[in-house]
């Protein structure tokens, strides 16, 4: 009878031992904690990775230490200016302390909703003390969000790491809003402020092309002033030197210059219709009566 | 075919088998020894170009960034291989509609934002990032997509914040992008993220419906005066040609040419 079984001895011996080494060795990965209890009580906390050793009567609890994310809805805050603003903001937490989280919260759901009401807290009572302004602004040295938010950050790490065994790594604002029921006077604001903007650009522009005709009609005035005047030297000069010219040509030859001129003037005078009539002593008369006597 | 032929050849193929049936017996050390080297062999894997692996051994991380190649780790369950594609690279939308269908998000909050002067624009941005680090990237965060997400959008949000609209719309949109990248990227540091955001495009920035008629005429106005400016010029060079002149100097030039 005990022959026949003495055979299976070193396997079951092997089982036996695969079994313990089972119960006894874990590995723990990076990405968790283990809680390692005894008949339910936490006795230590295992924050490393590796191969670890426990007893074989004692379990091991598994943790996520990893970074969560955590969205609340967006709501809607007030700010010290008596302004309404909704906030959506994100928060990155993890598990810092497992025997706490176990004991004090259990899974992450029920983190995330005391979470919440942590930061929905904490944001509403920082925002309390806040302008609108120090949040929204295009005055940069006014704008205090980061350090409203770092802040608010260690306040609630503080509060949940205590309470919670949860290490809150950030508090972000993710997305900044008007109430929707202020939208509407928004809208319209920014329509009557875009056309307060394009009324300007046109008055502008009209402006200026006055300006440039304006500037325009006074420099063609200038320029024909100008023009006018140097027209008029050069008139002036052109007379003096045909003066001059005529002066020497009488110069030259006085009879031949007047009769040059008298016939000039009869071809000025004298057409095929003209009848003149002159007295017989008339200058212009003395060429035509008198030959070339006439013209000296 | 004749059955004689086939006997001939089930002969020939009895021939040519008996080697094989002369095996060594098989014992349990051979067998034992057999599964031992199977064993250790399957520990050799590789590595693709477009790869880098991490090797944890128990769980821990002993080599947070193996390169492509052929490589030796020890089998299971000691030692384990992931394998990432860090090249390539992933995309988000930040902002936009369709995204926020996705997430499930309720609609008023859809892609707006809100600009320094508390204007409202809608806004949707697209995120481009890979693996920075692999040993971070799969055991720092349970979800790095939805991390990235929420740096760029914190960030993004805080920038335009600061901004007025013309500003956010216009001139400051590449600054915007640069500036946003580089602190998101800060961010995903302190939160040891393992990744490396490559590109934030702003793929679109407007105004919303609401008000967007009363942008646009701002943009006609100025183009308006833009045409006012030149027509008065026009006017002027005609003028003087009429007069047969050339403008000496001018004194003033139009300012808007835009």
């Amino acid at each position: 009878m005990r022959d026949r079984f003495q055979k299976y001895y070193p396997a079951a011996a092997a089982m036996a031992g695969l079994m313990l080494c089972y119960l006894t060795f874990f590995s723990v990965r990076e990405t968790e904690f283990v809680l390692v209890t005894q008949f339910g009580r936490p006795v230590r906390t295992i924050t490393e990775a590796g191969l670890k050793v426990k007893w074989p009567f004692q379990s091991a609890i598994y943790f996520d230490r990893r970074l969560r994310t955590y969205n609340p809805r967006p709501s809607e805050f007030l700010t010290r200016d008596k302004k309404n603003i909704v906030i959506e903001n994100y928060v990155v937490w993890k598990i810092q302390d497992p025997n706490r989280f176990v004991q004090a919260v259990g899974d992450a759901i029920a983190a995330e909703m005391r979470l919440h009401d942590i930061i929905w807290s904490g944001l509403s009572a920082a925002l309390g003390t806040h302008d609108l302004d120090s949040i929204v602004g295009t005055e940069r040295e006014k704008v205090q969000t980061s350090s409203l938010l770092d802040g608010l950050t260690t306040a609630a790490d503080r509060a949940a790491l205590e309470q919670y065994g949860i290490n809150v790594v950030d508090v972000r604002i993710k997305r900044l809003n008007l109430p929707e029921q202020n939208k509407q006077s928004v809208y319209a604001r920014m329509r009557a402020e875009r056309e307060r903007i394009a009324r300007q650009y046109r008055a502008e522009g009209e402006e200026q092309a006055l300006s440039i005709r304006a500037d325009a009609d006074r420099q063609k005035e200038e320029i024909l002033s100008v023009a006018y005047k140097q027209a008029e030297t050069i008139k002036g000069q052109g007379d003096a030197e045909s003066t001059q010219i005529y002066g020497k040509a009488y110069s030259k030859n006085p009879s031949f210059y007047k009769l040059l001129r008298t016939l000039e003037s009869y071809k000025k005078v004298l057409d095929d219709k003209t009848t003149a009539i002159l007295s017989s002593d008339s200058e212009l008369l003395k060429v035509l009566m008198k030959g070339e006597a006439g013209a000296k | 075919m004749t059955t004689a032929t086939l006997r001939l050849e089930t002969s020939y193929l009895d021939s040519r088998l008996a080697p094989l049936q002369r095996t060594p017996r098989i014992t349990p050390t051979r067998v034992f020894l057999a599964a031992a080297s199977v064993w250790l062999l399957s520990g050799v894997y590789l590595v693709a170009p477009d790869q880098q692996a991490v090797e944890t051994l128990f769980g821990r991380v002993i080599a947070p960034r193996i390169m492509p190649g052929l490589h030796y780790a020890l089998p299971w369950p000691l030692e384990s291989v992931t394998k990432l594609r860090v090249r390539q690279l992933q995309r988000l939308v930040v902002g936009g509609d369709a995204a926020d269908n996705i997430l499930g998000r309720t609609p008023p909050l859809r892609s707006q934002f809100v600009t320094g002067d508390k204007n409202i624009i809608n806004m949707r941005v697209v995120v481009q990032y890979s693996v920075g680090l692999p040993a971070d990237y799969l055991f720092q965060a349970q979800n790095p997509a939805q991390l990235v997400g929420s740096a760029v959008e914190a960030e993004l949000a805080r920038r335009v914040a600061q901004r007025d609209v013309d500003a956010v719309l216009t001139t400051e949109k590449a600054s915007l992008q640069d500036e946003t990248r580089a602190a998101a990227q800060r961010l995903l540091n302190d939160y040891r993220a393992g990744i490396l955001i490559s590109t934030i495009n702003i793929e679109s920035s407007t105004p919303p419906p609401e008000a967007a008629d009363a942008f646009r005429d701002v943009a006609s106005a100025r183009a308006d005066t833009a045409r006012i400016v030149n027509d008065a010029g026009g006017t002027r060079m005609i003028s003087f040609q009429e007069h047969g002149a050339r403008p000496s100097k001018c004194s003033r030039r139009p300012k808007h040419t835009a």
